[in-house]
């Protein structure tokens, strides 16, 4: 990758190869990556273009010794039936969607599976993994409930089992 | 809120943007006296957003309109300002506690630099030590201005989507930056 490439790439990295150039290894103080769970939990991104990969390589140059986190965030639309931002015309719907208990079990489920992403990332370099709901505060700990019931699954799976400290969920509302 | 003396109190005020058209510019037309009389009692904001902002119909008094939030004013977030890079660059300047900057960009009029324009050095260079979070920014002369301007960019936080040589960003910031956002493409 040359400079002016280096120079003019945005994050509309659809060549993959902007995010090759990256080194972060003089960012010492470099202690947490956030990426979105849109982006980065889709079982179906494989290959060296994917996002995924990349960021693996992303991660790999980092020196920064402090311990480090990688956070993924989730916004409404990882959640089924929730909005991604407020918005007037949300106003009236019932702020989580009403569930059947089999709907709530498949959705843990969806995102035990996408738990497996982090844990082949994990292998470029270690870190603790932090899922952190990023959704407007009328949805309440709907979203954590799920991720934590996600979490539970991967747990007793044995998913989590190369991450230490263990995952951490996080609620950060949005004002309404 | 004004009639109960509570506008002092406010601490985040928004001036949002009604149209979708980008017709609707915030410019000193839309603070008649009673306007910007409230404008005024607002003496304790610590997060200012503003939509739209005509920084060149402000210009050369925006500071006169804008002083009240000076002394107290911590992050500011600006979407679709117009504006050359040097005016906003100027707008920031004027508040010298400002930690946190928000700067989101349509596709409209970024690019048409008012040629012929002279625009003041900013009267502060902030500390800018918090959050920068940027959409849409075409071009690399916002940075190259901001570190020429303001001496450097310090942030110790990065979430830049769409924005043209985002790795200089990055390694403008090498040694301050804590948290990084990456994103893949343009979802």
């Amino acid at each position: 990758v040359t400079l002016s490439e280096r120079c003019t790439g945005s994050n509309h990295f659809t060549a993959g190869s902007a995010f090759l150039s990256i080194n972060l290894s003089q960012h010492g103080l470099l202690r947490t990556l956030e990426v979105l769970a849109s982006c980065i939990l889709n079982q179906f991104s494989h290959g060296p273009l994917a996002f995924p990969s990349h960021f693996m390589h992303v991660l790999s140059t980092i020196t920064s010794p402090a311990s480090f986190e990688v956070v993924v965030v989730y916004l409404g639309d990882n959640f089924h039936g929730i909005q991604s931002q407020y918005s007037q015309e949300y106003q009236n719907l019932p702020p989580v969607p009403c569930m059947s208990q089999a709907d709530r079990v498949m959705e843990s489920s969806h995102h035990c599976v996408q738990f497996r992403v982090p844990r082949e990332i994990h292998k470029a370099r270690g870190f603790r993994l932090v899922l952190r709901a990023d959704i407007w505060n009328r949805v309440g700990e709907y979203p954590v409930q799920r991720l934590e019931e996600g979490m539970a699954v991967a747990k007793a799976q044995g998913v989590f089992d190369v991450f230490f400290p263990k995952p951490l969920v996080i609620y950060n509302p949005w004002k309404s | 809120m004004h009639r109960l003396g509570l506008l002092p109190l406010v601490q985040e005020p928004h001036v949002y943007n009604n149209s979708y058209g980008g017709r609707y510019r915030f410019n000193p037309e839309q603070l008649d006296s009673r306007t910007l009389r409230h404008f005024f009692t607002l003496t304790n904001v610590q997060d200012l957003g503003v939509d739209n902002l005509d920084i060149p119909r402000f210009m050369p008094r925006i500071q006169q309109y804008f002083k009240n939030f000076l002394p107290t004013l911590r992050s500011l977030a600006l979407r679709d300002p117009k504006g050359s890079h040097c005016q906003i660059i100027y707008f920031i300047g004027l508040f010298q506690h400002l930690e946190d900057l928000k700067l989101r960009h349509g596709h409209s009029e970024y690019r048409q630099e008012l040629s012929g324009t002279l625009t003041p050095s900013p009267l502060f260079s902030p500390p800018l030590r918090g959050r920068l979070m940027m959409r849409t920014i075409l071009g690399m002369d916002l940075l190259k201005d901001m570190v020429h301007l303001f001496g450097g960019i310090r942030f110790c936080c990065l979430d830049l989507f769409n924005v043209e040589g985002v790795w200089l960003w990055i390694d403008a910031c090498a040694e301050t930056l804590e948290t990084l956002r990456l994103y893949p493409d343009g979802e």
